[in-house]
């Protein structure tokens, strides 16, 4: 697709192209150019099945989400005990309009955007220790720092995350960006309001998003955004990519990929089933008509596994308003009963053929700091050690002996909220009789997102319960992986997390145990040797074990896959998940296609 | 020629107070349209906080309560209806923050789409119904009245969603045609062409079908019951026995009688027109508004929401208008009503 | 029809009415279906021979076939027991009748408690098998559960929905309509402006809107009444338009006159006067709106907003059909479509039959 435009003198050639020192990636089969890949998403600039391909960052991770290793910076210097982190990006790294990507750029970044007090008001999230910011600075065209007031060992672990993707999240190419800027252009809140927004900010937090239908926006990934209508999405291959084979051919070997905008998720099925996209996620529950068309769509089908923690989790409100349900919520049998009483084989059985692991929500056993007992922690089914602990935490049956009683005589009812989620709701409905025939009755309400958003930031809701990424090494030590990210704290203590975060000023106060283990947390990420960073990371994560408050079902399901015919270096067998990056673990950038013209 | 001039005079008064009244309805569909959007609790942001927390920005309540402010989302209701309605007046239907884009440019995109299918679909209900009731009224209790009824029948008592699900796969089984949307995706990106026309035409028969069907049985029973009505009348059998043929006889009169209900319930038929092709855009992932108008309410995105159901209602406003005006001119006696 | 030209004349309405819809053959037969459907919905979890919420590994199983040779041998009616095997490998999965295990039929069992109408606490049903085995004359889903239960208990539910919504409908129409009628002038051409403009208003949001704030904590009778209420919001505009115009035409006849000197105040006329005068139309109408509303509940569980469990309706399981699988590999699960249908159609002859009885005068 290139050559013509070099050809044609449009482009300069790839060796003018590429970096210095590009980023060798190792592809199974040395690929043909050209051919559109096939994906679909729910929303213009949604998520669509491919999209974790188009970052890139400072770093990266292995397939097994365990060794940090560099990818557009190819050297980070470590020193003073984990307080100064020096990049070295790739000299001659460019971004897809052919730019040089600098120092320049993360620099602009930091100033005129995390620090900007109109785009963020609150001042920037990441890079934060305690109240202090961390300190960016330039050293030379190519080099940048990052300086910590105090130890702060997760920054790497970030800058292999999307945390530090290039172009997303984490610096901009300030030469395009400046025309939003109202510091740089005079004229960006005109601009704003021609897009339809009442102001240049306001545009402006929308243009930085790596997702946003902003077209032709310079980016590092292997594909840009080139096209976006309502019904359709194009990105088109990225002519200044720093990745190359192992043989020297510039990657990606795909052109294009086409991703349509499809709103039905029961149409996506039906289309995934019918091979209109190239590779796609099959669910477990219509996994028989993925079998049965196979031959007919012309696609294979590939087995591949979720590294979830939990397919489904429960988490229950402990800072719920009515004083009644808060209690019995915050009551730590309460909890482990009900994960006693929950039929983990047969929901195994039933919607996964036996093949996912019935364990408690919690790390991968690979990590480091791992503790076995973890897994097996209140996962046993035992009806009846979960009606004794019932019975401890006070609530007793009814005469009929058909539900339980809260302590003031009333039918104790709680209502679950989810929204259309990856895992089978089928699972709801085993969970939700387990529960009632230990007499706990609850309510599984489907809403959308946004009401459940809503509803567990006003803190109103009774328990929420959703898919449980399982993480990796890597993964597992950045600041929002525990329990304890913005996030997820707020589906189970808004109100404690409000304190901490607030240093006490609202919510309300946390048990002493919640205020050790804050503590510890903050120990954990000032770690500077090895010894300390598995014995405090074993420390926090055995206190949110055994404090249960996600509640698990099953984990590591398997995840069929279609894959169209004559699509080649995919992987046979693959584990994917957020430790890993989602679809970056795929190494989309190394597939061809057989016959790229039939499939353009 | 006063009468003519009288009677012309009648008309273009009626025509100018159902104008008139149309305005007024559709003042008041957009603030009621307004307020029922945003009915349920929560906001837009609520289901942006996914996006906004994977891009470093804290989404705890101070940040958001100032992004609330920034986007206007925390004004009284009564001031962002205004707002949007002056701005709408003036063509500007905002902004939606969940494509992020001018509402204008969206439903601009798949107005055509829109308009595309609901005539094609009036049409062939048209097409198909009053022949059909014709021929049902004539062979009253014949085979073929039964036969054309059964369809037109149960396909009226087939929830639609579930019958679009059935025949877009049957499509799929027999023709290969591709799930999804009214053209395949390789065609998507091309200009037009010979070939991307018929793709297109292999498309719509599907979405077609299932708009059309549910209002078809109801159609072909007026026709065919108002005819029967019509038929009975004392000039018919007195143009029979004055031996005028029955094919002329019937064309000339009673069916253009009983073409009156047809016509005035136009209006009303558009209207459940549109709510079932909401349902087939969403089955069948046309590029209609509808499915918009549903993500956009599901998300609460409040402009976009807003103006997909003005202009749907706007549409459903002309159809009665329409089909008000066609009747008062056809038909003297409801002018001087 | 056994009337002779003389007793035709003598005949009084009621009478011409019925003989005039024995003649609508169709509307015979619709009566007879909907009588069946209504038997079914009183009779419920008795007809059942399963508890329709007891899931079992059993999922996807097809239809059961009853049987009355066994190895040859002459038996009283029984099924099969299942075997399932499975396939991880492939994620096939087969269930086929296990000739091994027979499970006599048996009529008037005893099985899963239930209550009845909310009186009676009951475990008897008109058939089943003994405990452990299980029946599925239209198979199972996919959580295992029978799919003939099911049916059968959401049946309860969505005839009586229509019901509920029709009676709502009927009150709203009534007043609204006999008011703009009755009264005439400024007072009609207001409420006839206000009925314009309710059905100008676009159906789907409003029913999106109004379901979703349907406050979660509710019950599911609560749900179950809020959605009767949405349904009756779209359908009484054209009850009220029928009843408008039935009193324009009569209000100014003799007899509303003769009242009125009498001193008969306004509702009086129009409840005892006015209104028997065309209860028979209003019949007609209201018969031909629970089909709509029936289709309406199936809508709305479509978006969503329907009931959840553990109610069942039609819509709910139709929701469940609602996917590839279902049409293409376990069709048995669409039965519920050719329920609704059936339903639908049956209350549509029904009304056609009714509106032709309604005038026994014209011919």
């Amino acid at each position: 697709m290139l050559a013509e435009r070099v050809a044609a003198g449009k482009l300069p050639p790839v060796e003018e192209r590429l970096p210095k020192n590009p980023f060798v990636r190792h592809a199974r089969q040395i690929g043909k150019y050209g051919g559109t890949l096939y994906d679909q998403t729910a929303s213009p600039g949604g998520r669509f099945h491919l999209d974790g391909a188009l970052i890139a960052g400072a770093q990266e991770t292995d397939n097994d989400g365990e060794i940090i290793r560099p990818h557009l910076c190819d050297r980070v210097d470590v020193k003073e005990d984990y307080r100064q982190f020096t990049f070295h990006i790739r000299e001659g790294l460019k971004w897809s309009d052919g730019v040089d990507m600098t120092a320049d750029d993360i620099l602009w970044w930091w100033e005129h955007e995390q620090r900007n007090r109109v785009i963020f008001p609150e001042g920037p999230r990441s890079f934060k220790v305690g109240n202090d910011y961390a300190e960016f600075s330039k050293l030379d065209r190519w080099t940048f720092r990052i300086t910590f007031p105090t130890s702060f060992r997760p920054c790497l672990n970030m800058s292999a995350s999307e945390w530090m993707a290039f172009g997303s999240y984490f610096a901009q190419p300030a030469h395009w960006m400046k025309q939003f800027h109202a510091d740089f252009n005079p004229k960006a809140d005109e601009l704003a309001r021609q897009n339809g927004f009442g102001s240049w900010y306001q545009y402006y937090t929308m243009v930085r998003e790596y997702m946003h239908p902003h077209v032709n926006k310079p980016h590092v990934g292997p594909w840009f955004r080139a096209a976006s209508t309502t019904t359709y999405d194009i990105y088109e291959r990225n002519p200044y990519f720093a990745e190359v084979d192992q043989e020297g051919n510039q990657l990606p070997y795909i052109d294009r990929i086409y991703v349509q905008v499809v709103e039905d998720q029961k149409l996506q099925t039906a289309r995934r089933a019918t091979g209109a996209v190239s590779e796609g996620l099959c669910e477990m529950s219509q996994i028989s008509v993925f079998t049965r068309n196979a031959a007919r769509a012309d696609y294979d089908i590939k087995h591949w596994r979720l590294a979830n923690g939990s397919e489904c989790m429960f988490a229950f409100n402990l800072n719920h308003k009515d004083p009644l349900k808060r209690r019995i919520y915050n009551d730590l049998k309460f909890r482990q009963a009900l994960s006693y009483a929950i039929n983990r084989h047969r929901i195994n059985e039933t919607l996964y053929f036996g093949q996912a692991k019935e364990w408690q929500a919690t790390l991968s056993p690979k990590v480091s700091y791992f503790d076995p007992s973890w897994l097996e922690y209140c996962a046993r089914y035992d009806q009846d050690k979960a009606n004794h602990l019932l019975d401890g935490a006070g609530l007793r049956w009814d005469k009929a002996r058909r539900y339980r009683l809260g302590p003031d005589g009333q039918r104790f009812v709680s209502v679950v909220i989810y929204n259309q989620q990856a895992f089978p709701v089928e699972l709801l409905e085993f969970v939700r009789q387990d529960w009632a025939e230990v007499g706990i009755e609850v309510i599984m309400k489907e809403t959308d997102f946004r009401f459940r958003e809503w509803v567990c930031r006003a803190g109103d809701q009774d328990c929420t319960c959703w898919n449980a990424d399982m993480v990796e090494e890597v993964a597992a030590y950045l600041p929002w992986a525990t329990k304890w990210n913005p996030q997820e704290v707020l589906f189970y203590a808004r109100d404690w997390w409000l304190w901490y975060y607030n240093n006490g000023q609202s919510g309300f106060e946390p048990p002493q145990i919640w205020k050790d283990q804050f503590e510890r947390m903050a120990a954990w990420y000032r770690a500077t040797s090895v010894e300390e960073y598995r014995r405090l990371g074993h420390a926090v994560w055995d206190f949110f074990s055994q404090q249960l408050v996600f509640i698990g079902t099953v984990g590591y399901a398997p995840q069929p896959v279609v894959v169209k015919n004559g699509l080649r270096n995919v992987s046979d067998a693959l584990t994917i998940g957020y430790g890993t990056d989602w679809a970056k673990s795929y190494m989309v950038q190394t597939y061809y296609w057989d016959s790229p013209e039939v499939h353009g | 020629m006063a009468r003519n001039s009288q009677s012309g005079a009648l008309l273009l008064r009626y025509v100018l107070k159902r104008l008139l009244w149309a305005g007024v309805v559709l003042v008041l569909v957009s603030f009621f349209a307004f307020l029922v959007i945003q009915l349920p609790p929560g906001d837009f942001l609520d289901s942006y906080v996914e996006t906004l927390s994977r891009s470093g920005m804290g989404v705890d309540s101070a940040t958001l309560a100032s992004l609330r402010h920034a986007y206007g989302l925390d004004r009284p209701m009564v001031v962002q209806y205004w707002e949007w309605v002056t701005r709408f007046l003036h063509g500007d239907m905002g902004v939606s923050l969940l494509y992020v884009k001018k509402v204008n440019l969206i439903i601009l995109e798949r107005l055509p789409w829109t308009l595309l299918i609901t005539t094609s679909s009036m049409l062939l209900m048209y097409a198909i119904s009053i022949p059909v009731g014709i021929y049902a009224a004539r062979r009253q209790y014949s085979l073929g009245d039964f036969a054309a009824s059964l369809v037109g029948f149960v396909g009226m008592a087939t929830p639609g969603f579930l019958l679009a699900l059935v025949l877009m796969w049957l499509g799929y089984l027999a023709f290969g045609i591709s799930l999804g949307g009214l053209q395949s995706p390789q065609f998507m990106q091309q200009a037009w062409s010979w070939a991307k026309l018929k793709d297109l035409l292999w498309h719509l028969p599907v979405p077609l079908f299932v708009v059309s069907i549910a209002g078809m049985a109801n159609l072909i029973r007026t026709m065919r019951a108002t005819l029967l009505d019509e038929l009975g009348k004392p000039y018919v059998t007195t143009a029979r026995a004055k031996g005028l043929e029955e094919g002329v006889l019937i064309r000339r009169y009673p069916v253009r009688a009983a073409l009156n209900p047809i016509i005035s319930s136009g209006g009303w038929l558009l209207a459940e027109l549109f709510s079932g092709e909401t349902v087939a855009g969403i089955v069948l992932g046309l590029p209609t508004i509808g499915p918009v108008m549903y993500r956009a309410l599901l998300a609460e995105d409040m402009y976009l929401a807003a103006s997909c159901v003005m202009v749907m209602s706007i549409l459903t406003v002309i159809g009665f208008l329409a089909s008000d005006i066609v009747l008062a001119f056809t038909d003297p006696r409801i002018r001087l009503s | 029809m056994t009337d002779t030209a003389p007793s035709r004349y003598s005949a009084s309405q009621w009478q011409l009415m019925w003989a005039k819809f024995k003649d609508h053959k169709l509307a015979l037969v619709s009566l007879g279906v909907l009588g069946v459907f209504y038997l079914i919905a009183l009779l419920g979890p008795f007809l059942a021979p399963c508890d329709s919420w007891r899931t079992s590994q059993f999922a996807f199983a097809p239809p059961a076939r009853v049987h009355i040779f066994h190895n040859g041998r002459l038996m009283r009616p029984f099924v099969y027991g299942l075997k399932m095997t499975s396939d991880p490998g492939t994620f096939e999965r087969s269930i086929a009748p296990d000739k091994s295990t027979v499970l006599p039929v048996r009529f008037f069992a005893r099985g899963a408690e239930y209550d009845w109408l909310w009186l009676v606490h009951g475990n008897m049903h008109l058939f089943g098998v003994d405990s452990g085995g299980q029946i599925n004359l239209l198979g199972t889903d996919i959580l295992g559960r029978d799919c003939f239960s099911r049916d059968i208990v959401s049946t309860q539910i969505s005839v009586t929905v229509g019901l509920v919504g029709v009676f709502i409908t009927f009150v709203l129409g009534c007043l609204i309509g006999g008011v703009s009628g009755y009264y005439g002038g400024v007072v009609d051409n207001a409420l006839q402006r206000f009925m314009e403009f309710v059905t100008c208003l676009p159906t789907i949001p409003m029913w999106m809107a109004l379901g979703a704030a349907i406050p979660t904590q509710w019950s599911n009778l609560k749900v179950y009444f809020a959605i009767t209420v949405i349904l009756a919001l779209r359908s009484w505009t054209g009850l009220s338009r029928q009843v408008r115009s039935k009193l324009l035409q009569s209000r100014d006849e003799d007899y509303v006159i003769a009242a009125r000197v009498a001193g008969a105040s306004d509702s009086r006329i129009i409840l005892t006067h006015l209104l028997p005068g065309f209860a028979s139309y209003l019949i007609v109408s209201l018969t031909l709106e629970i089909p709509r509303m029936i289709l309406g509940e199936t809508t709305l569980s479509f978006f969503g907003l329907g009931l959840r469990p553990p109610t069942v309706s039609w819509g709910v399981l139709l929701q469940d059909a609602q996917n590839l699988a279902a049409i293409s590999v376990y069709p048995w699960l669409m039965f519920p479509a050719i329920m609704v249908v059936v339903c639908v159609l049956a209350f549509n002859f029904l009304g056609d039959g009714l509106r032709d009885a309604a005038d026994p005068y014209k011919e």
